[in-house]
């Protein structure tokens, strides 16, 4: 007895193992932001504890936590630009446990605001304001440094303006090049 | 002790499901700004209904740690947030993006927070 297998057939079922690969490898990067989590939570509720910034009381301001999101937003740029754009060949795995897992978990995004309300209580508005700017520019800054130092860019340098180096197309076209890297 | 390991776990639950979120609108919409965007929403919403619940000696403090400090904590991410702010700046002129970005994300995040706060408050 000869078994025939339809084109149709052929396809579905190369499409259900398709799929399947795909379900198995989101479970496992599902799995890896859990445990990233727990490592990254873990390290924000003992620097919570431990930290005590109380010498530079300032209007209620929560030093810890602008702290610690100062310094994950840091860390999630860099990993973010080392991962995405300078090395985009290096394995998914890491990105996923160490930057959304792990210092995704690290930062506070609500307990800012939590804390925006308790010196909204207060009679000086521009102390409110004072404390949403800082946190603000602070985390975009450094999330933005990050960015810029894990994408390993340099301004592009100024050509030499000597004429020994204008009339050569090779290197004008190396100039170029270089320019357009970034480098 | 046990407090904190309970926050450590629900944080941790947290990204997780903010992690499915994302693929989710990675899927739907090609990017995941959005779903970054709604889950900060979301987090300080609820973040201030239960600040307003906890001042009118509805749920115990507890809670409001496990919660607030737990799982939307994992869920919504300062990090995340400003590292899309500050990689939408990348290509020329994007700055514009990246300025509308995170100042939407951080004033509407603080509007949904008083929204929670206050309407619970008068709501009672």
């Amino acid at each position: 007895m000869v078994l025939t297998v339809s084109g149709k057939q052929r396809t579905t079922g190369i499409n259900k193992a398709r799929h399947g690969a795909a379900e198995r490898h989101f479970l496992r990067e599902a799995v890896l932001v859990f445990l990233g989590g727990l490592a990254g939570a873990a390290l924000r509720v003992v620097l919570a504890n431990f930290l005590n910034f109380s010498d530079f009381g300032f209007y209620n301001w929560n030093w810890t936590y602008l702290f610690i999101n100062v310094i994950g937003s840091f860390a999630f740029g860099f990993l973010a630009a080392l991962f995405r754009v300078r090395f985009p060949s290096m394995r998914n795995r890491w990105y996923v446990f160490l930057a959304e897992g792990a210092v995704g978990s690290f930062t506070a995004f609500d307990l800012v605001f939590s804390q925006i309300s308790l010196i909204a209580l207060q009679p000086e508005v521009w102390i409110l304001i004072l404390y949403v700017g800082v946190n603000f520019a602070a985390c975009i800054g450094c999330s933005a440094l990050g960015v810029w130092w894990g994408s390993g860019k340099r301004p592009a340098k100024k050509q030499r303006k000597s004429p020994r180096h204008s009339p050569l197309p090779a290197r004008r076209k190396q100039g170029a090049a270089a320019a357009r890297h970034g480098y | 002790m046990w407090v904190s390991i309970l926050v450590i776990v629900t944080s941790a639950f947290g990204t997780a499901l903010r992690f499915c979120q994302d693929r989710l609108f990675c899927r739907l919409k090609g990017n995941t700004a959005m779903s970054i965007f709604a889950a900060s929403l979301i987090a300080c919403l609820v973040c201030g209904i239960l600040n307003a619940l906890v001042t009118l000696v509805e749920v115990s403090p507890l809670l409001l740690e496990i919660v607030c400090a737990g799982f939307l904590c994992g869920y919504s991410s300062f990090a995340v947030i400003s590292t899309v702010a500050a990689l939408l700046a990348r290509p020329k002129g994007g700055w514009k993006k990246s300025l509308f970005y995170s100042f939407s994300s951080f004033l509407l995040s603080l509007c949904f927070y008083f929204i929670g706060f206050f309407g619970v408050l008068i709501l009672h």
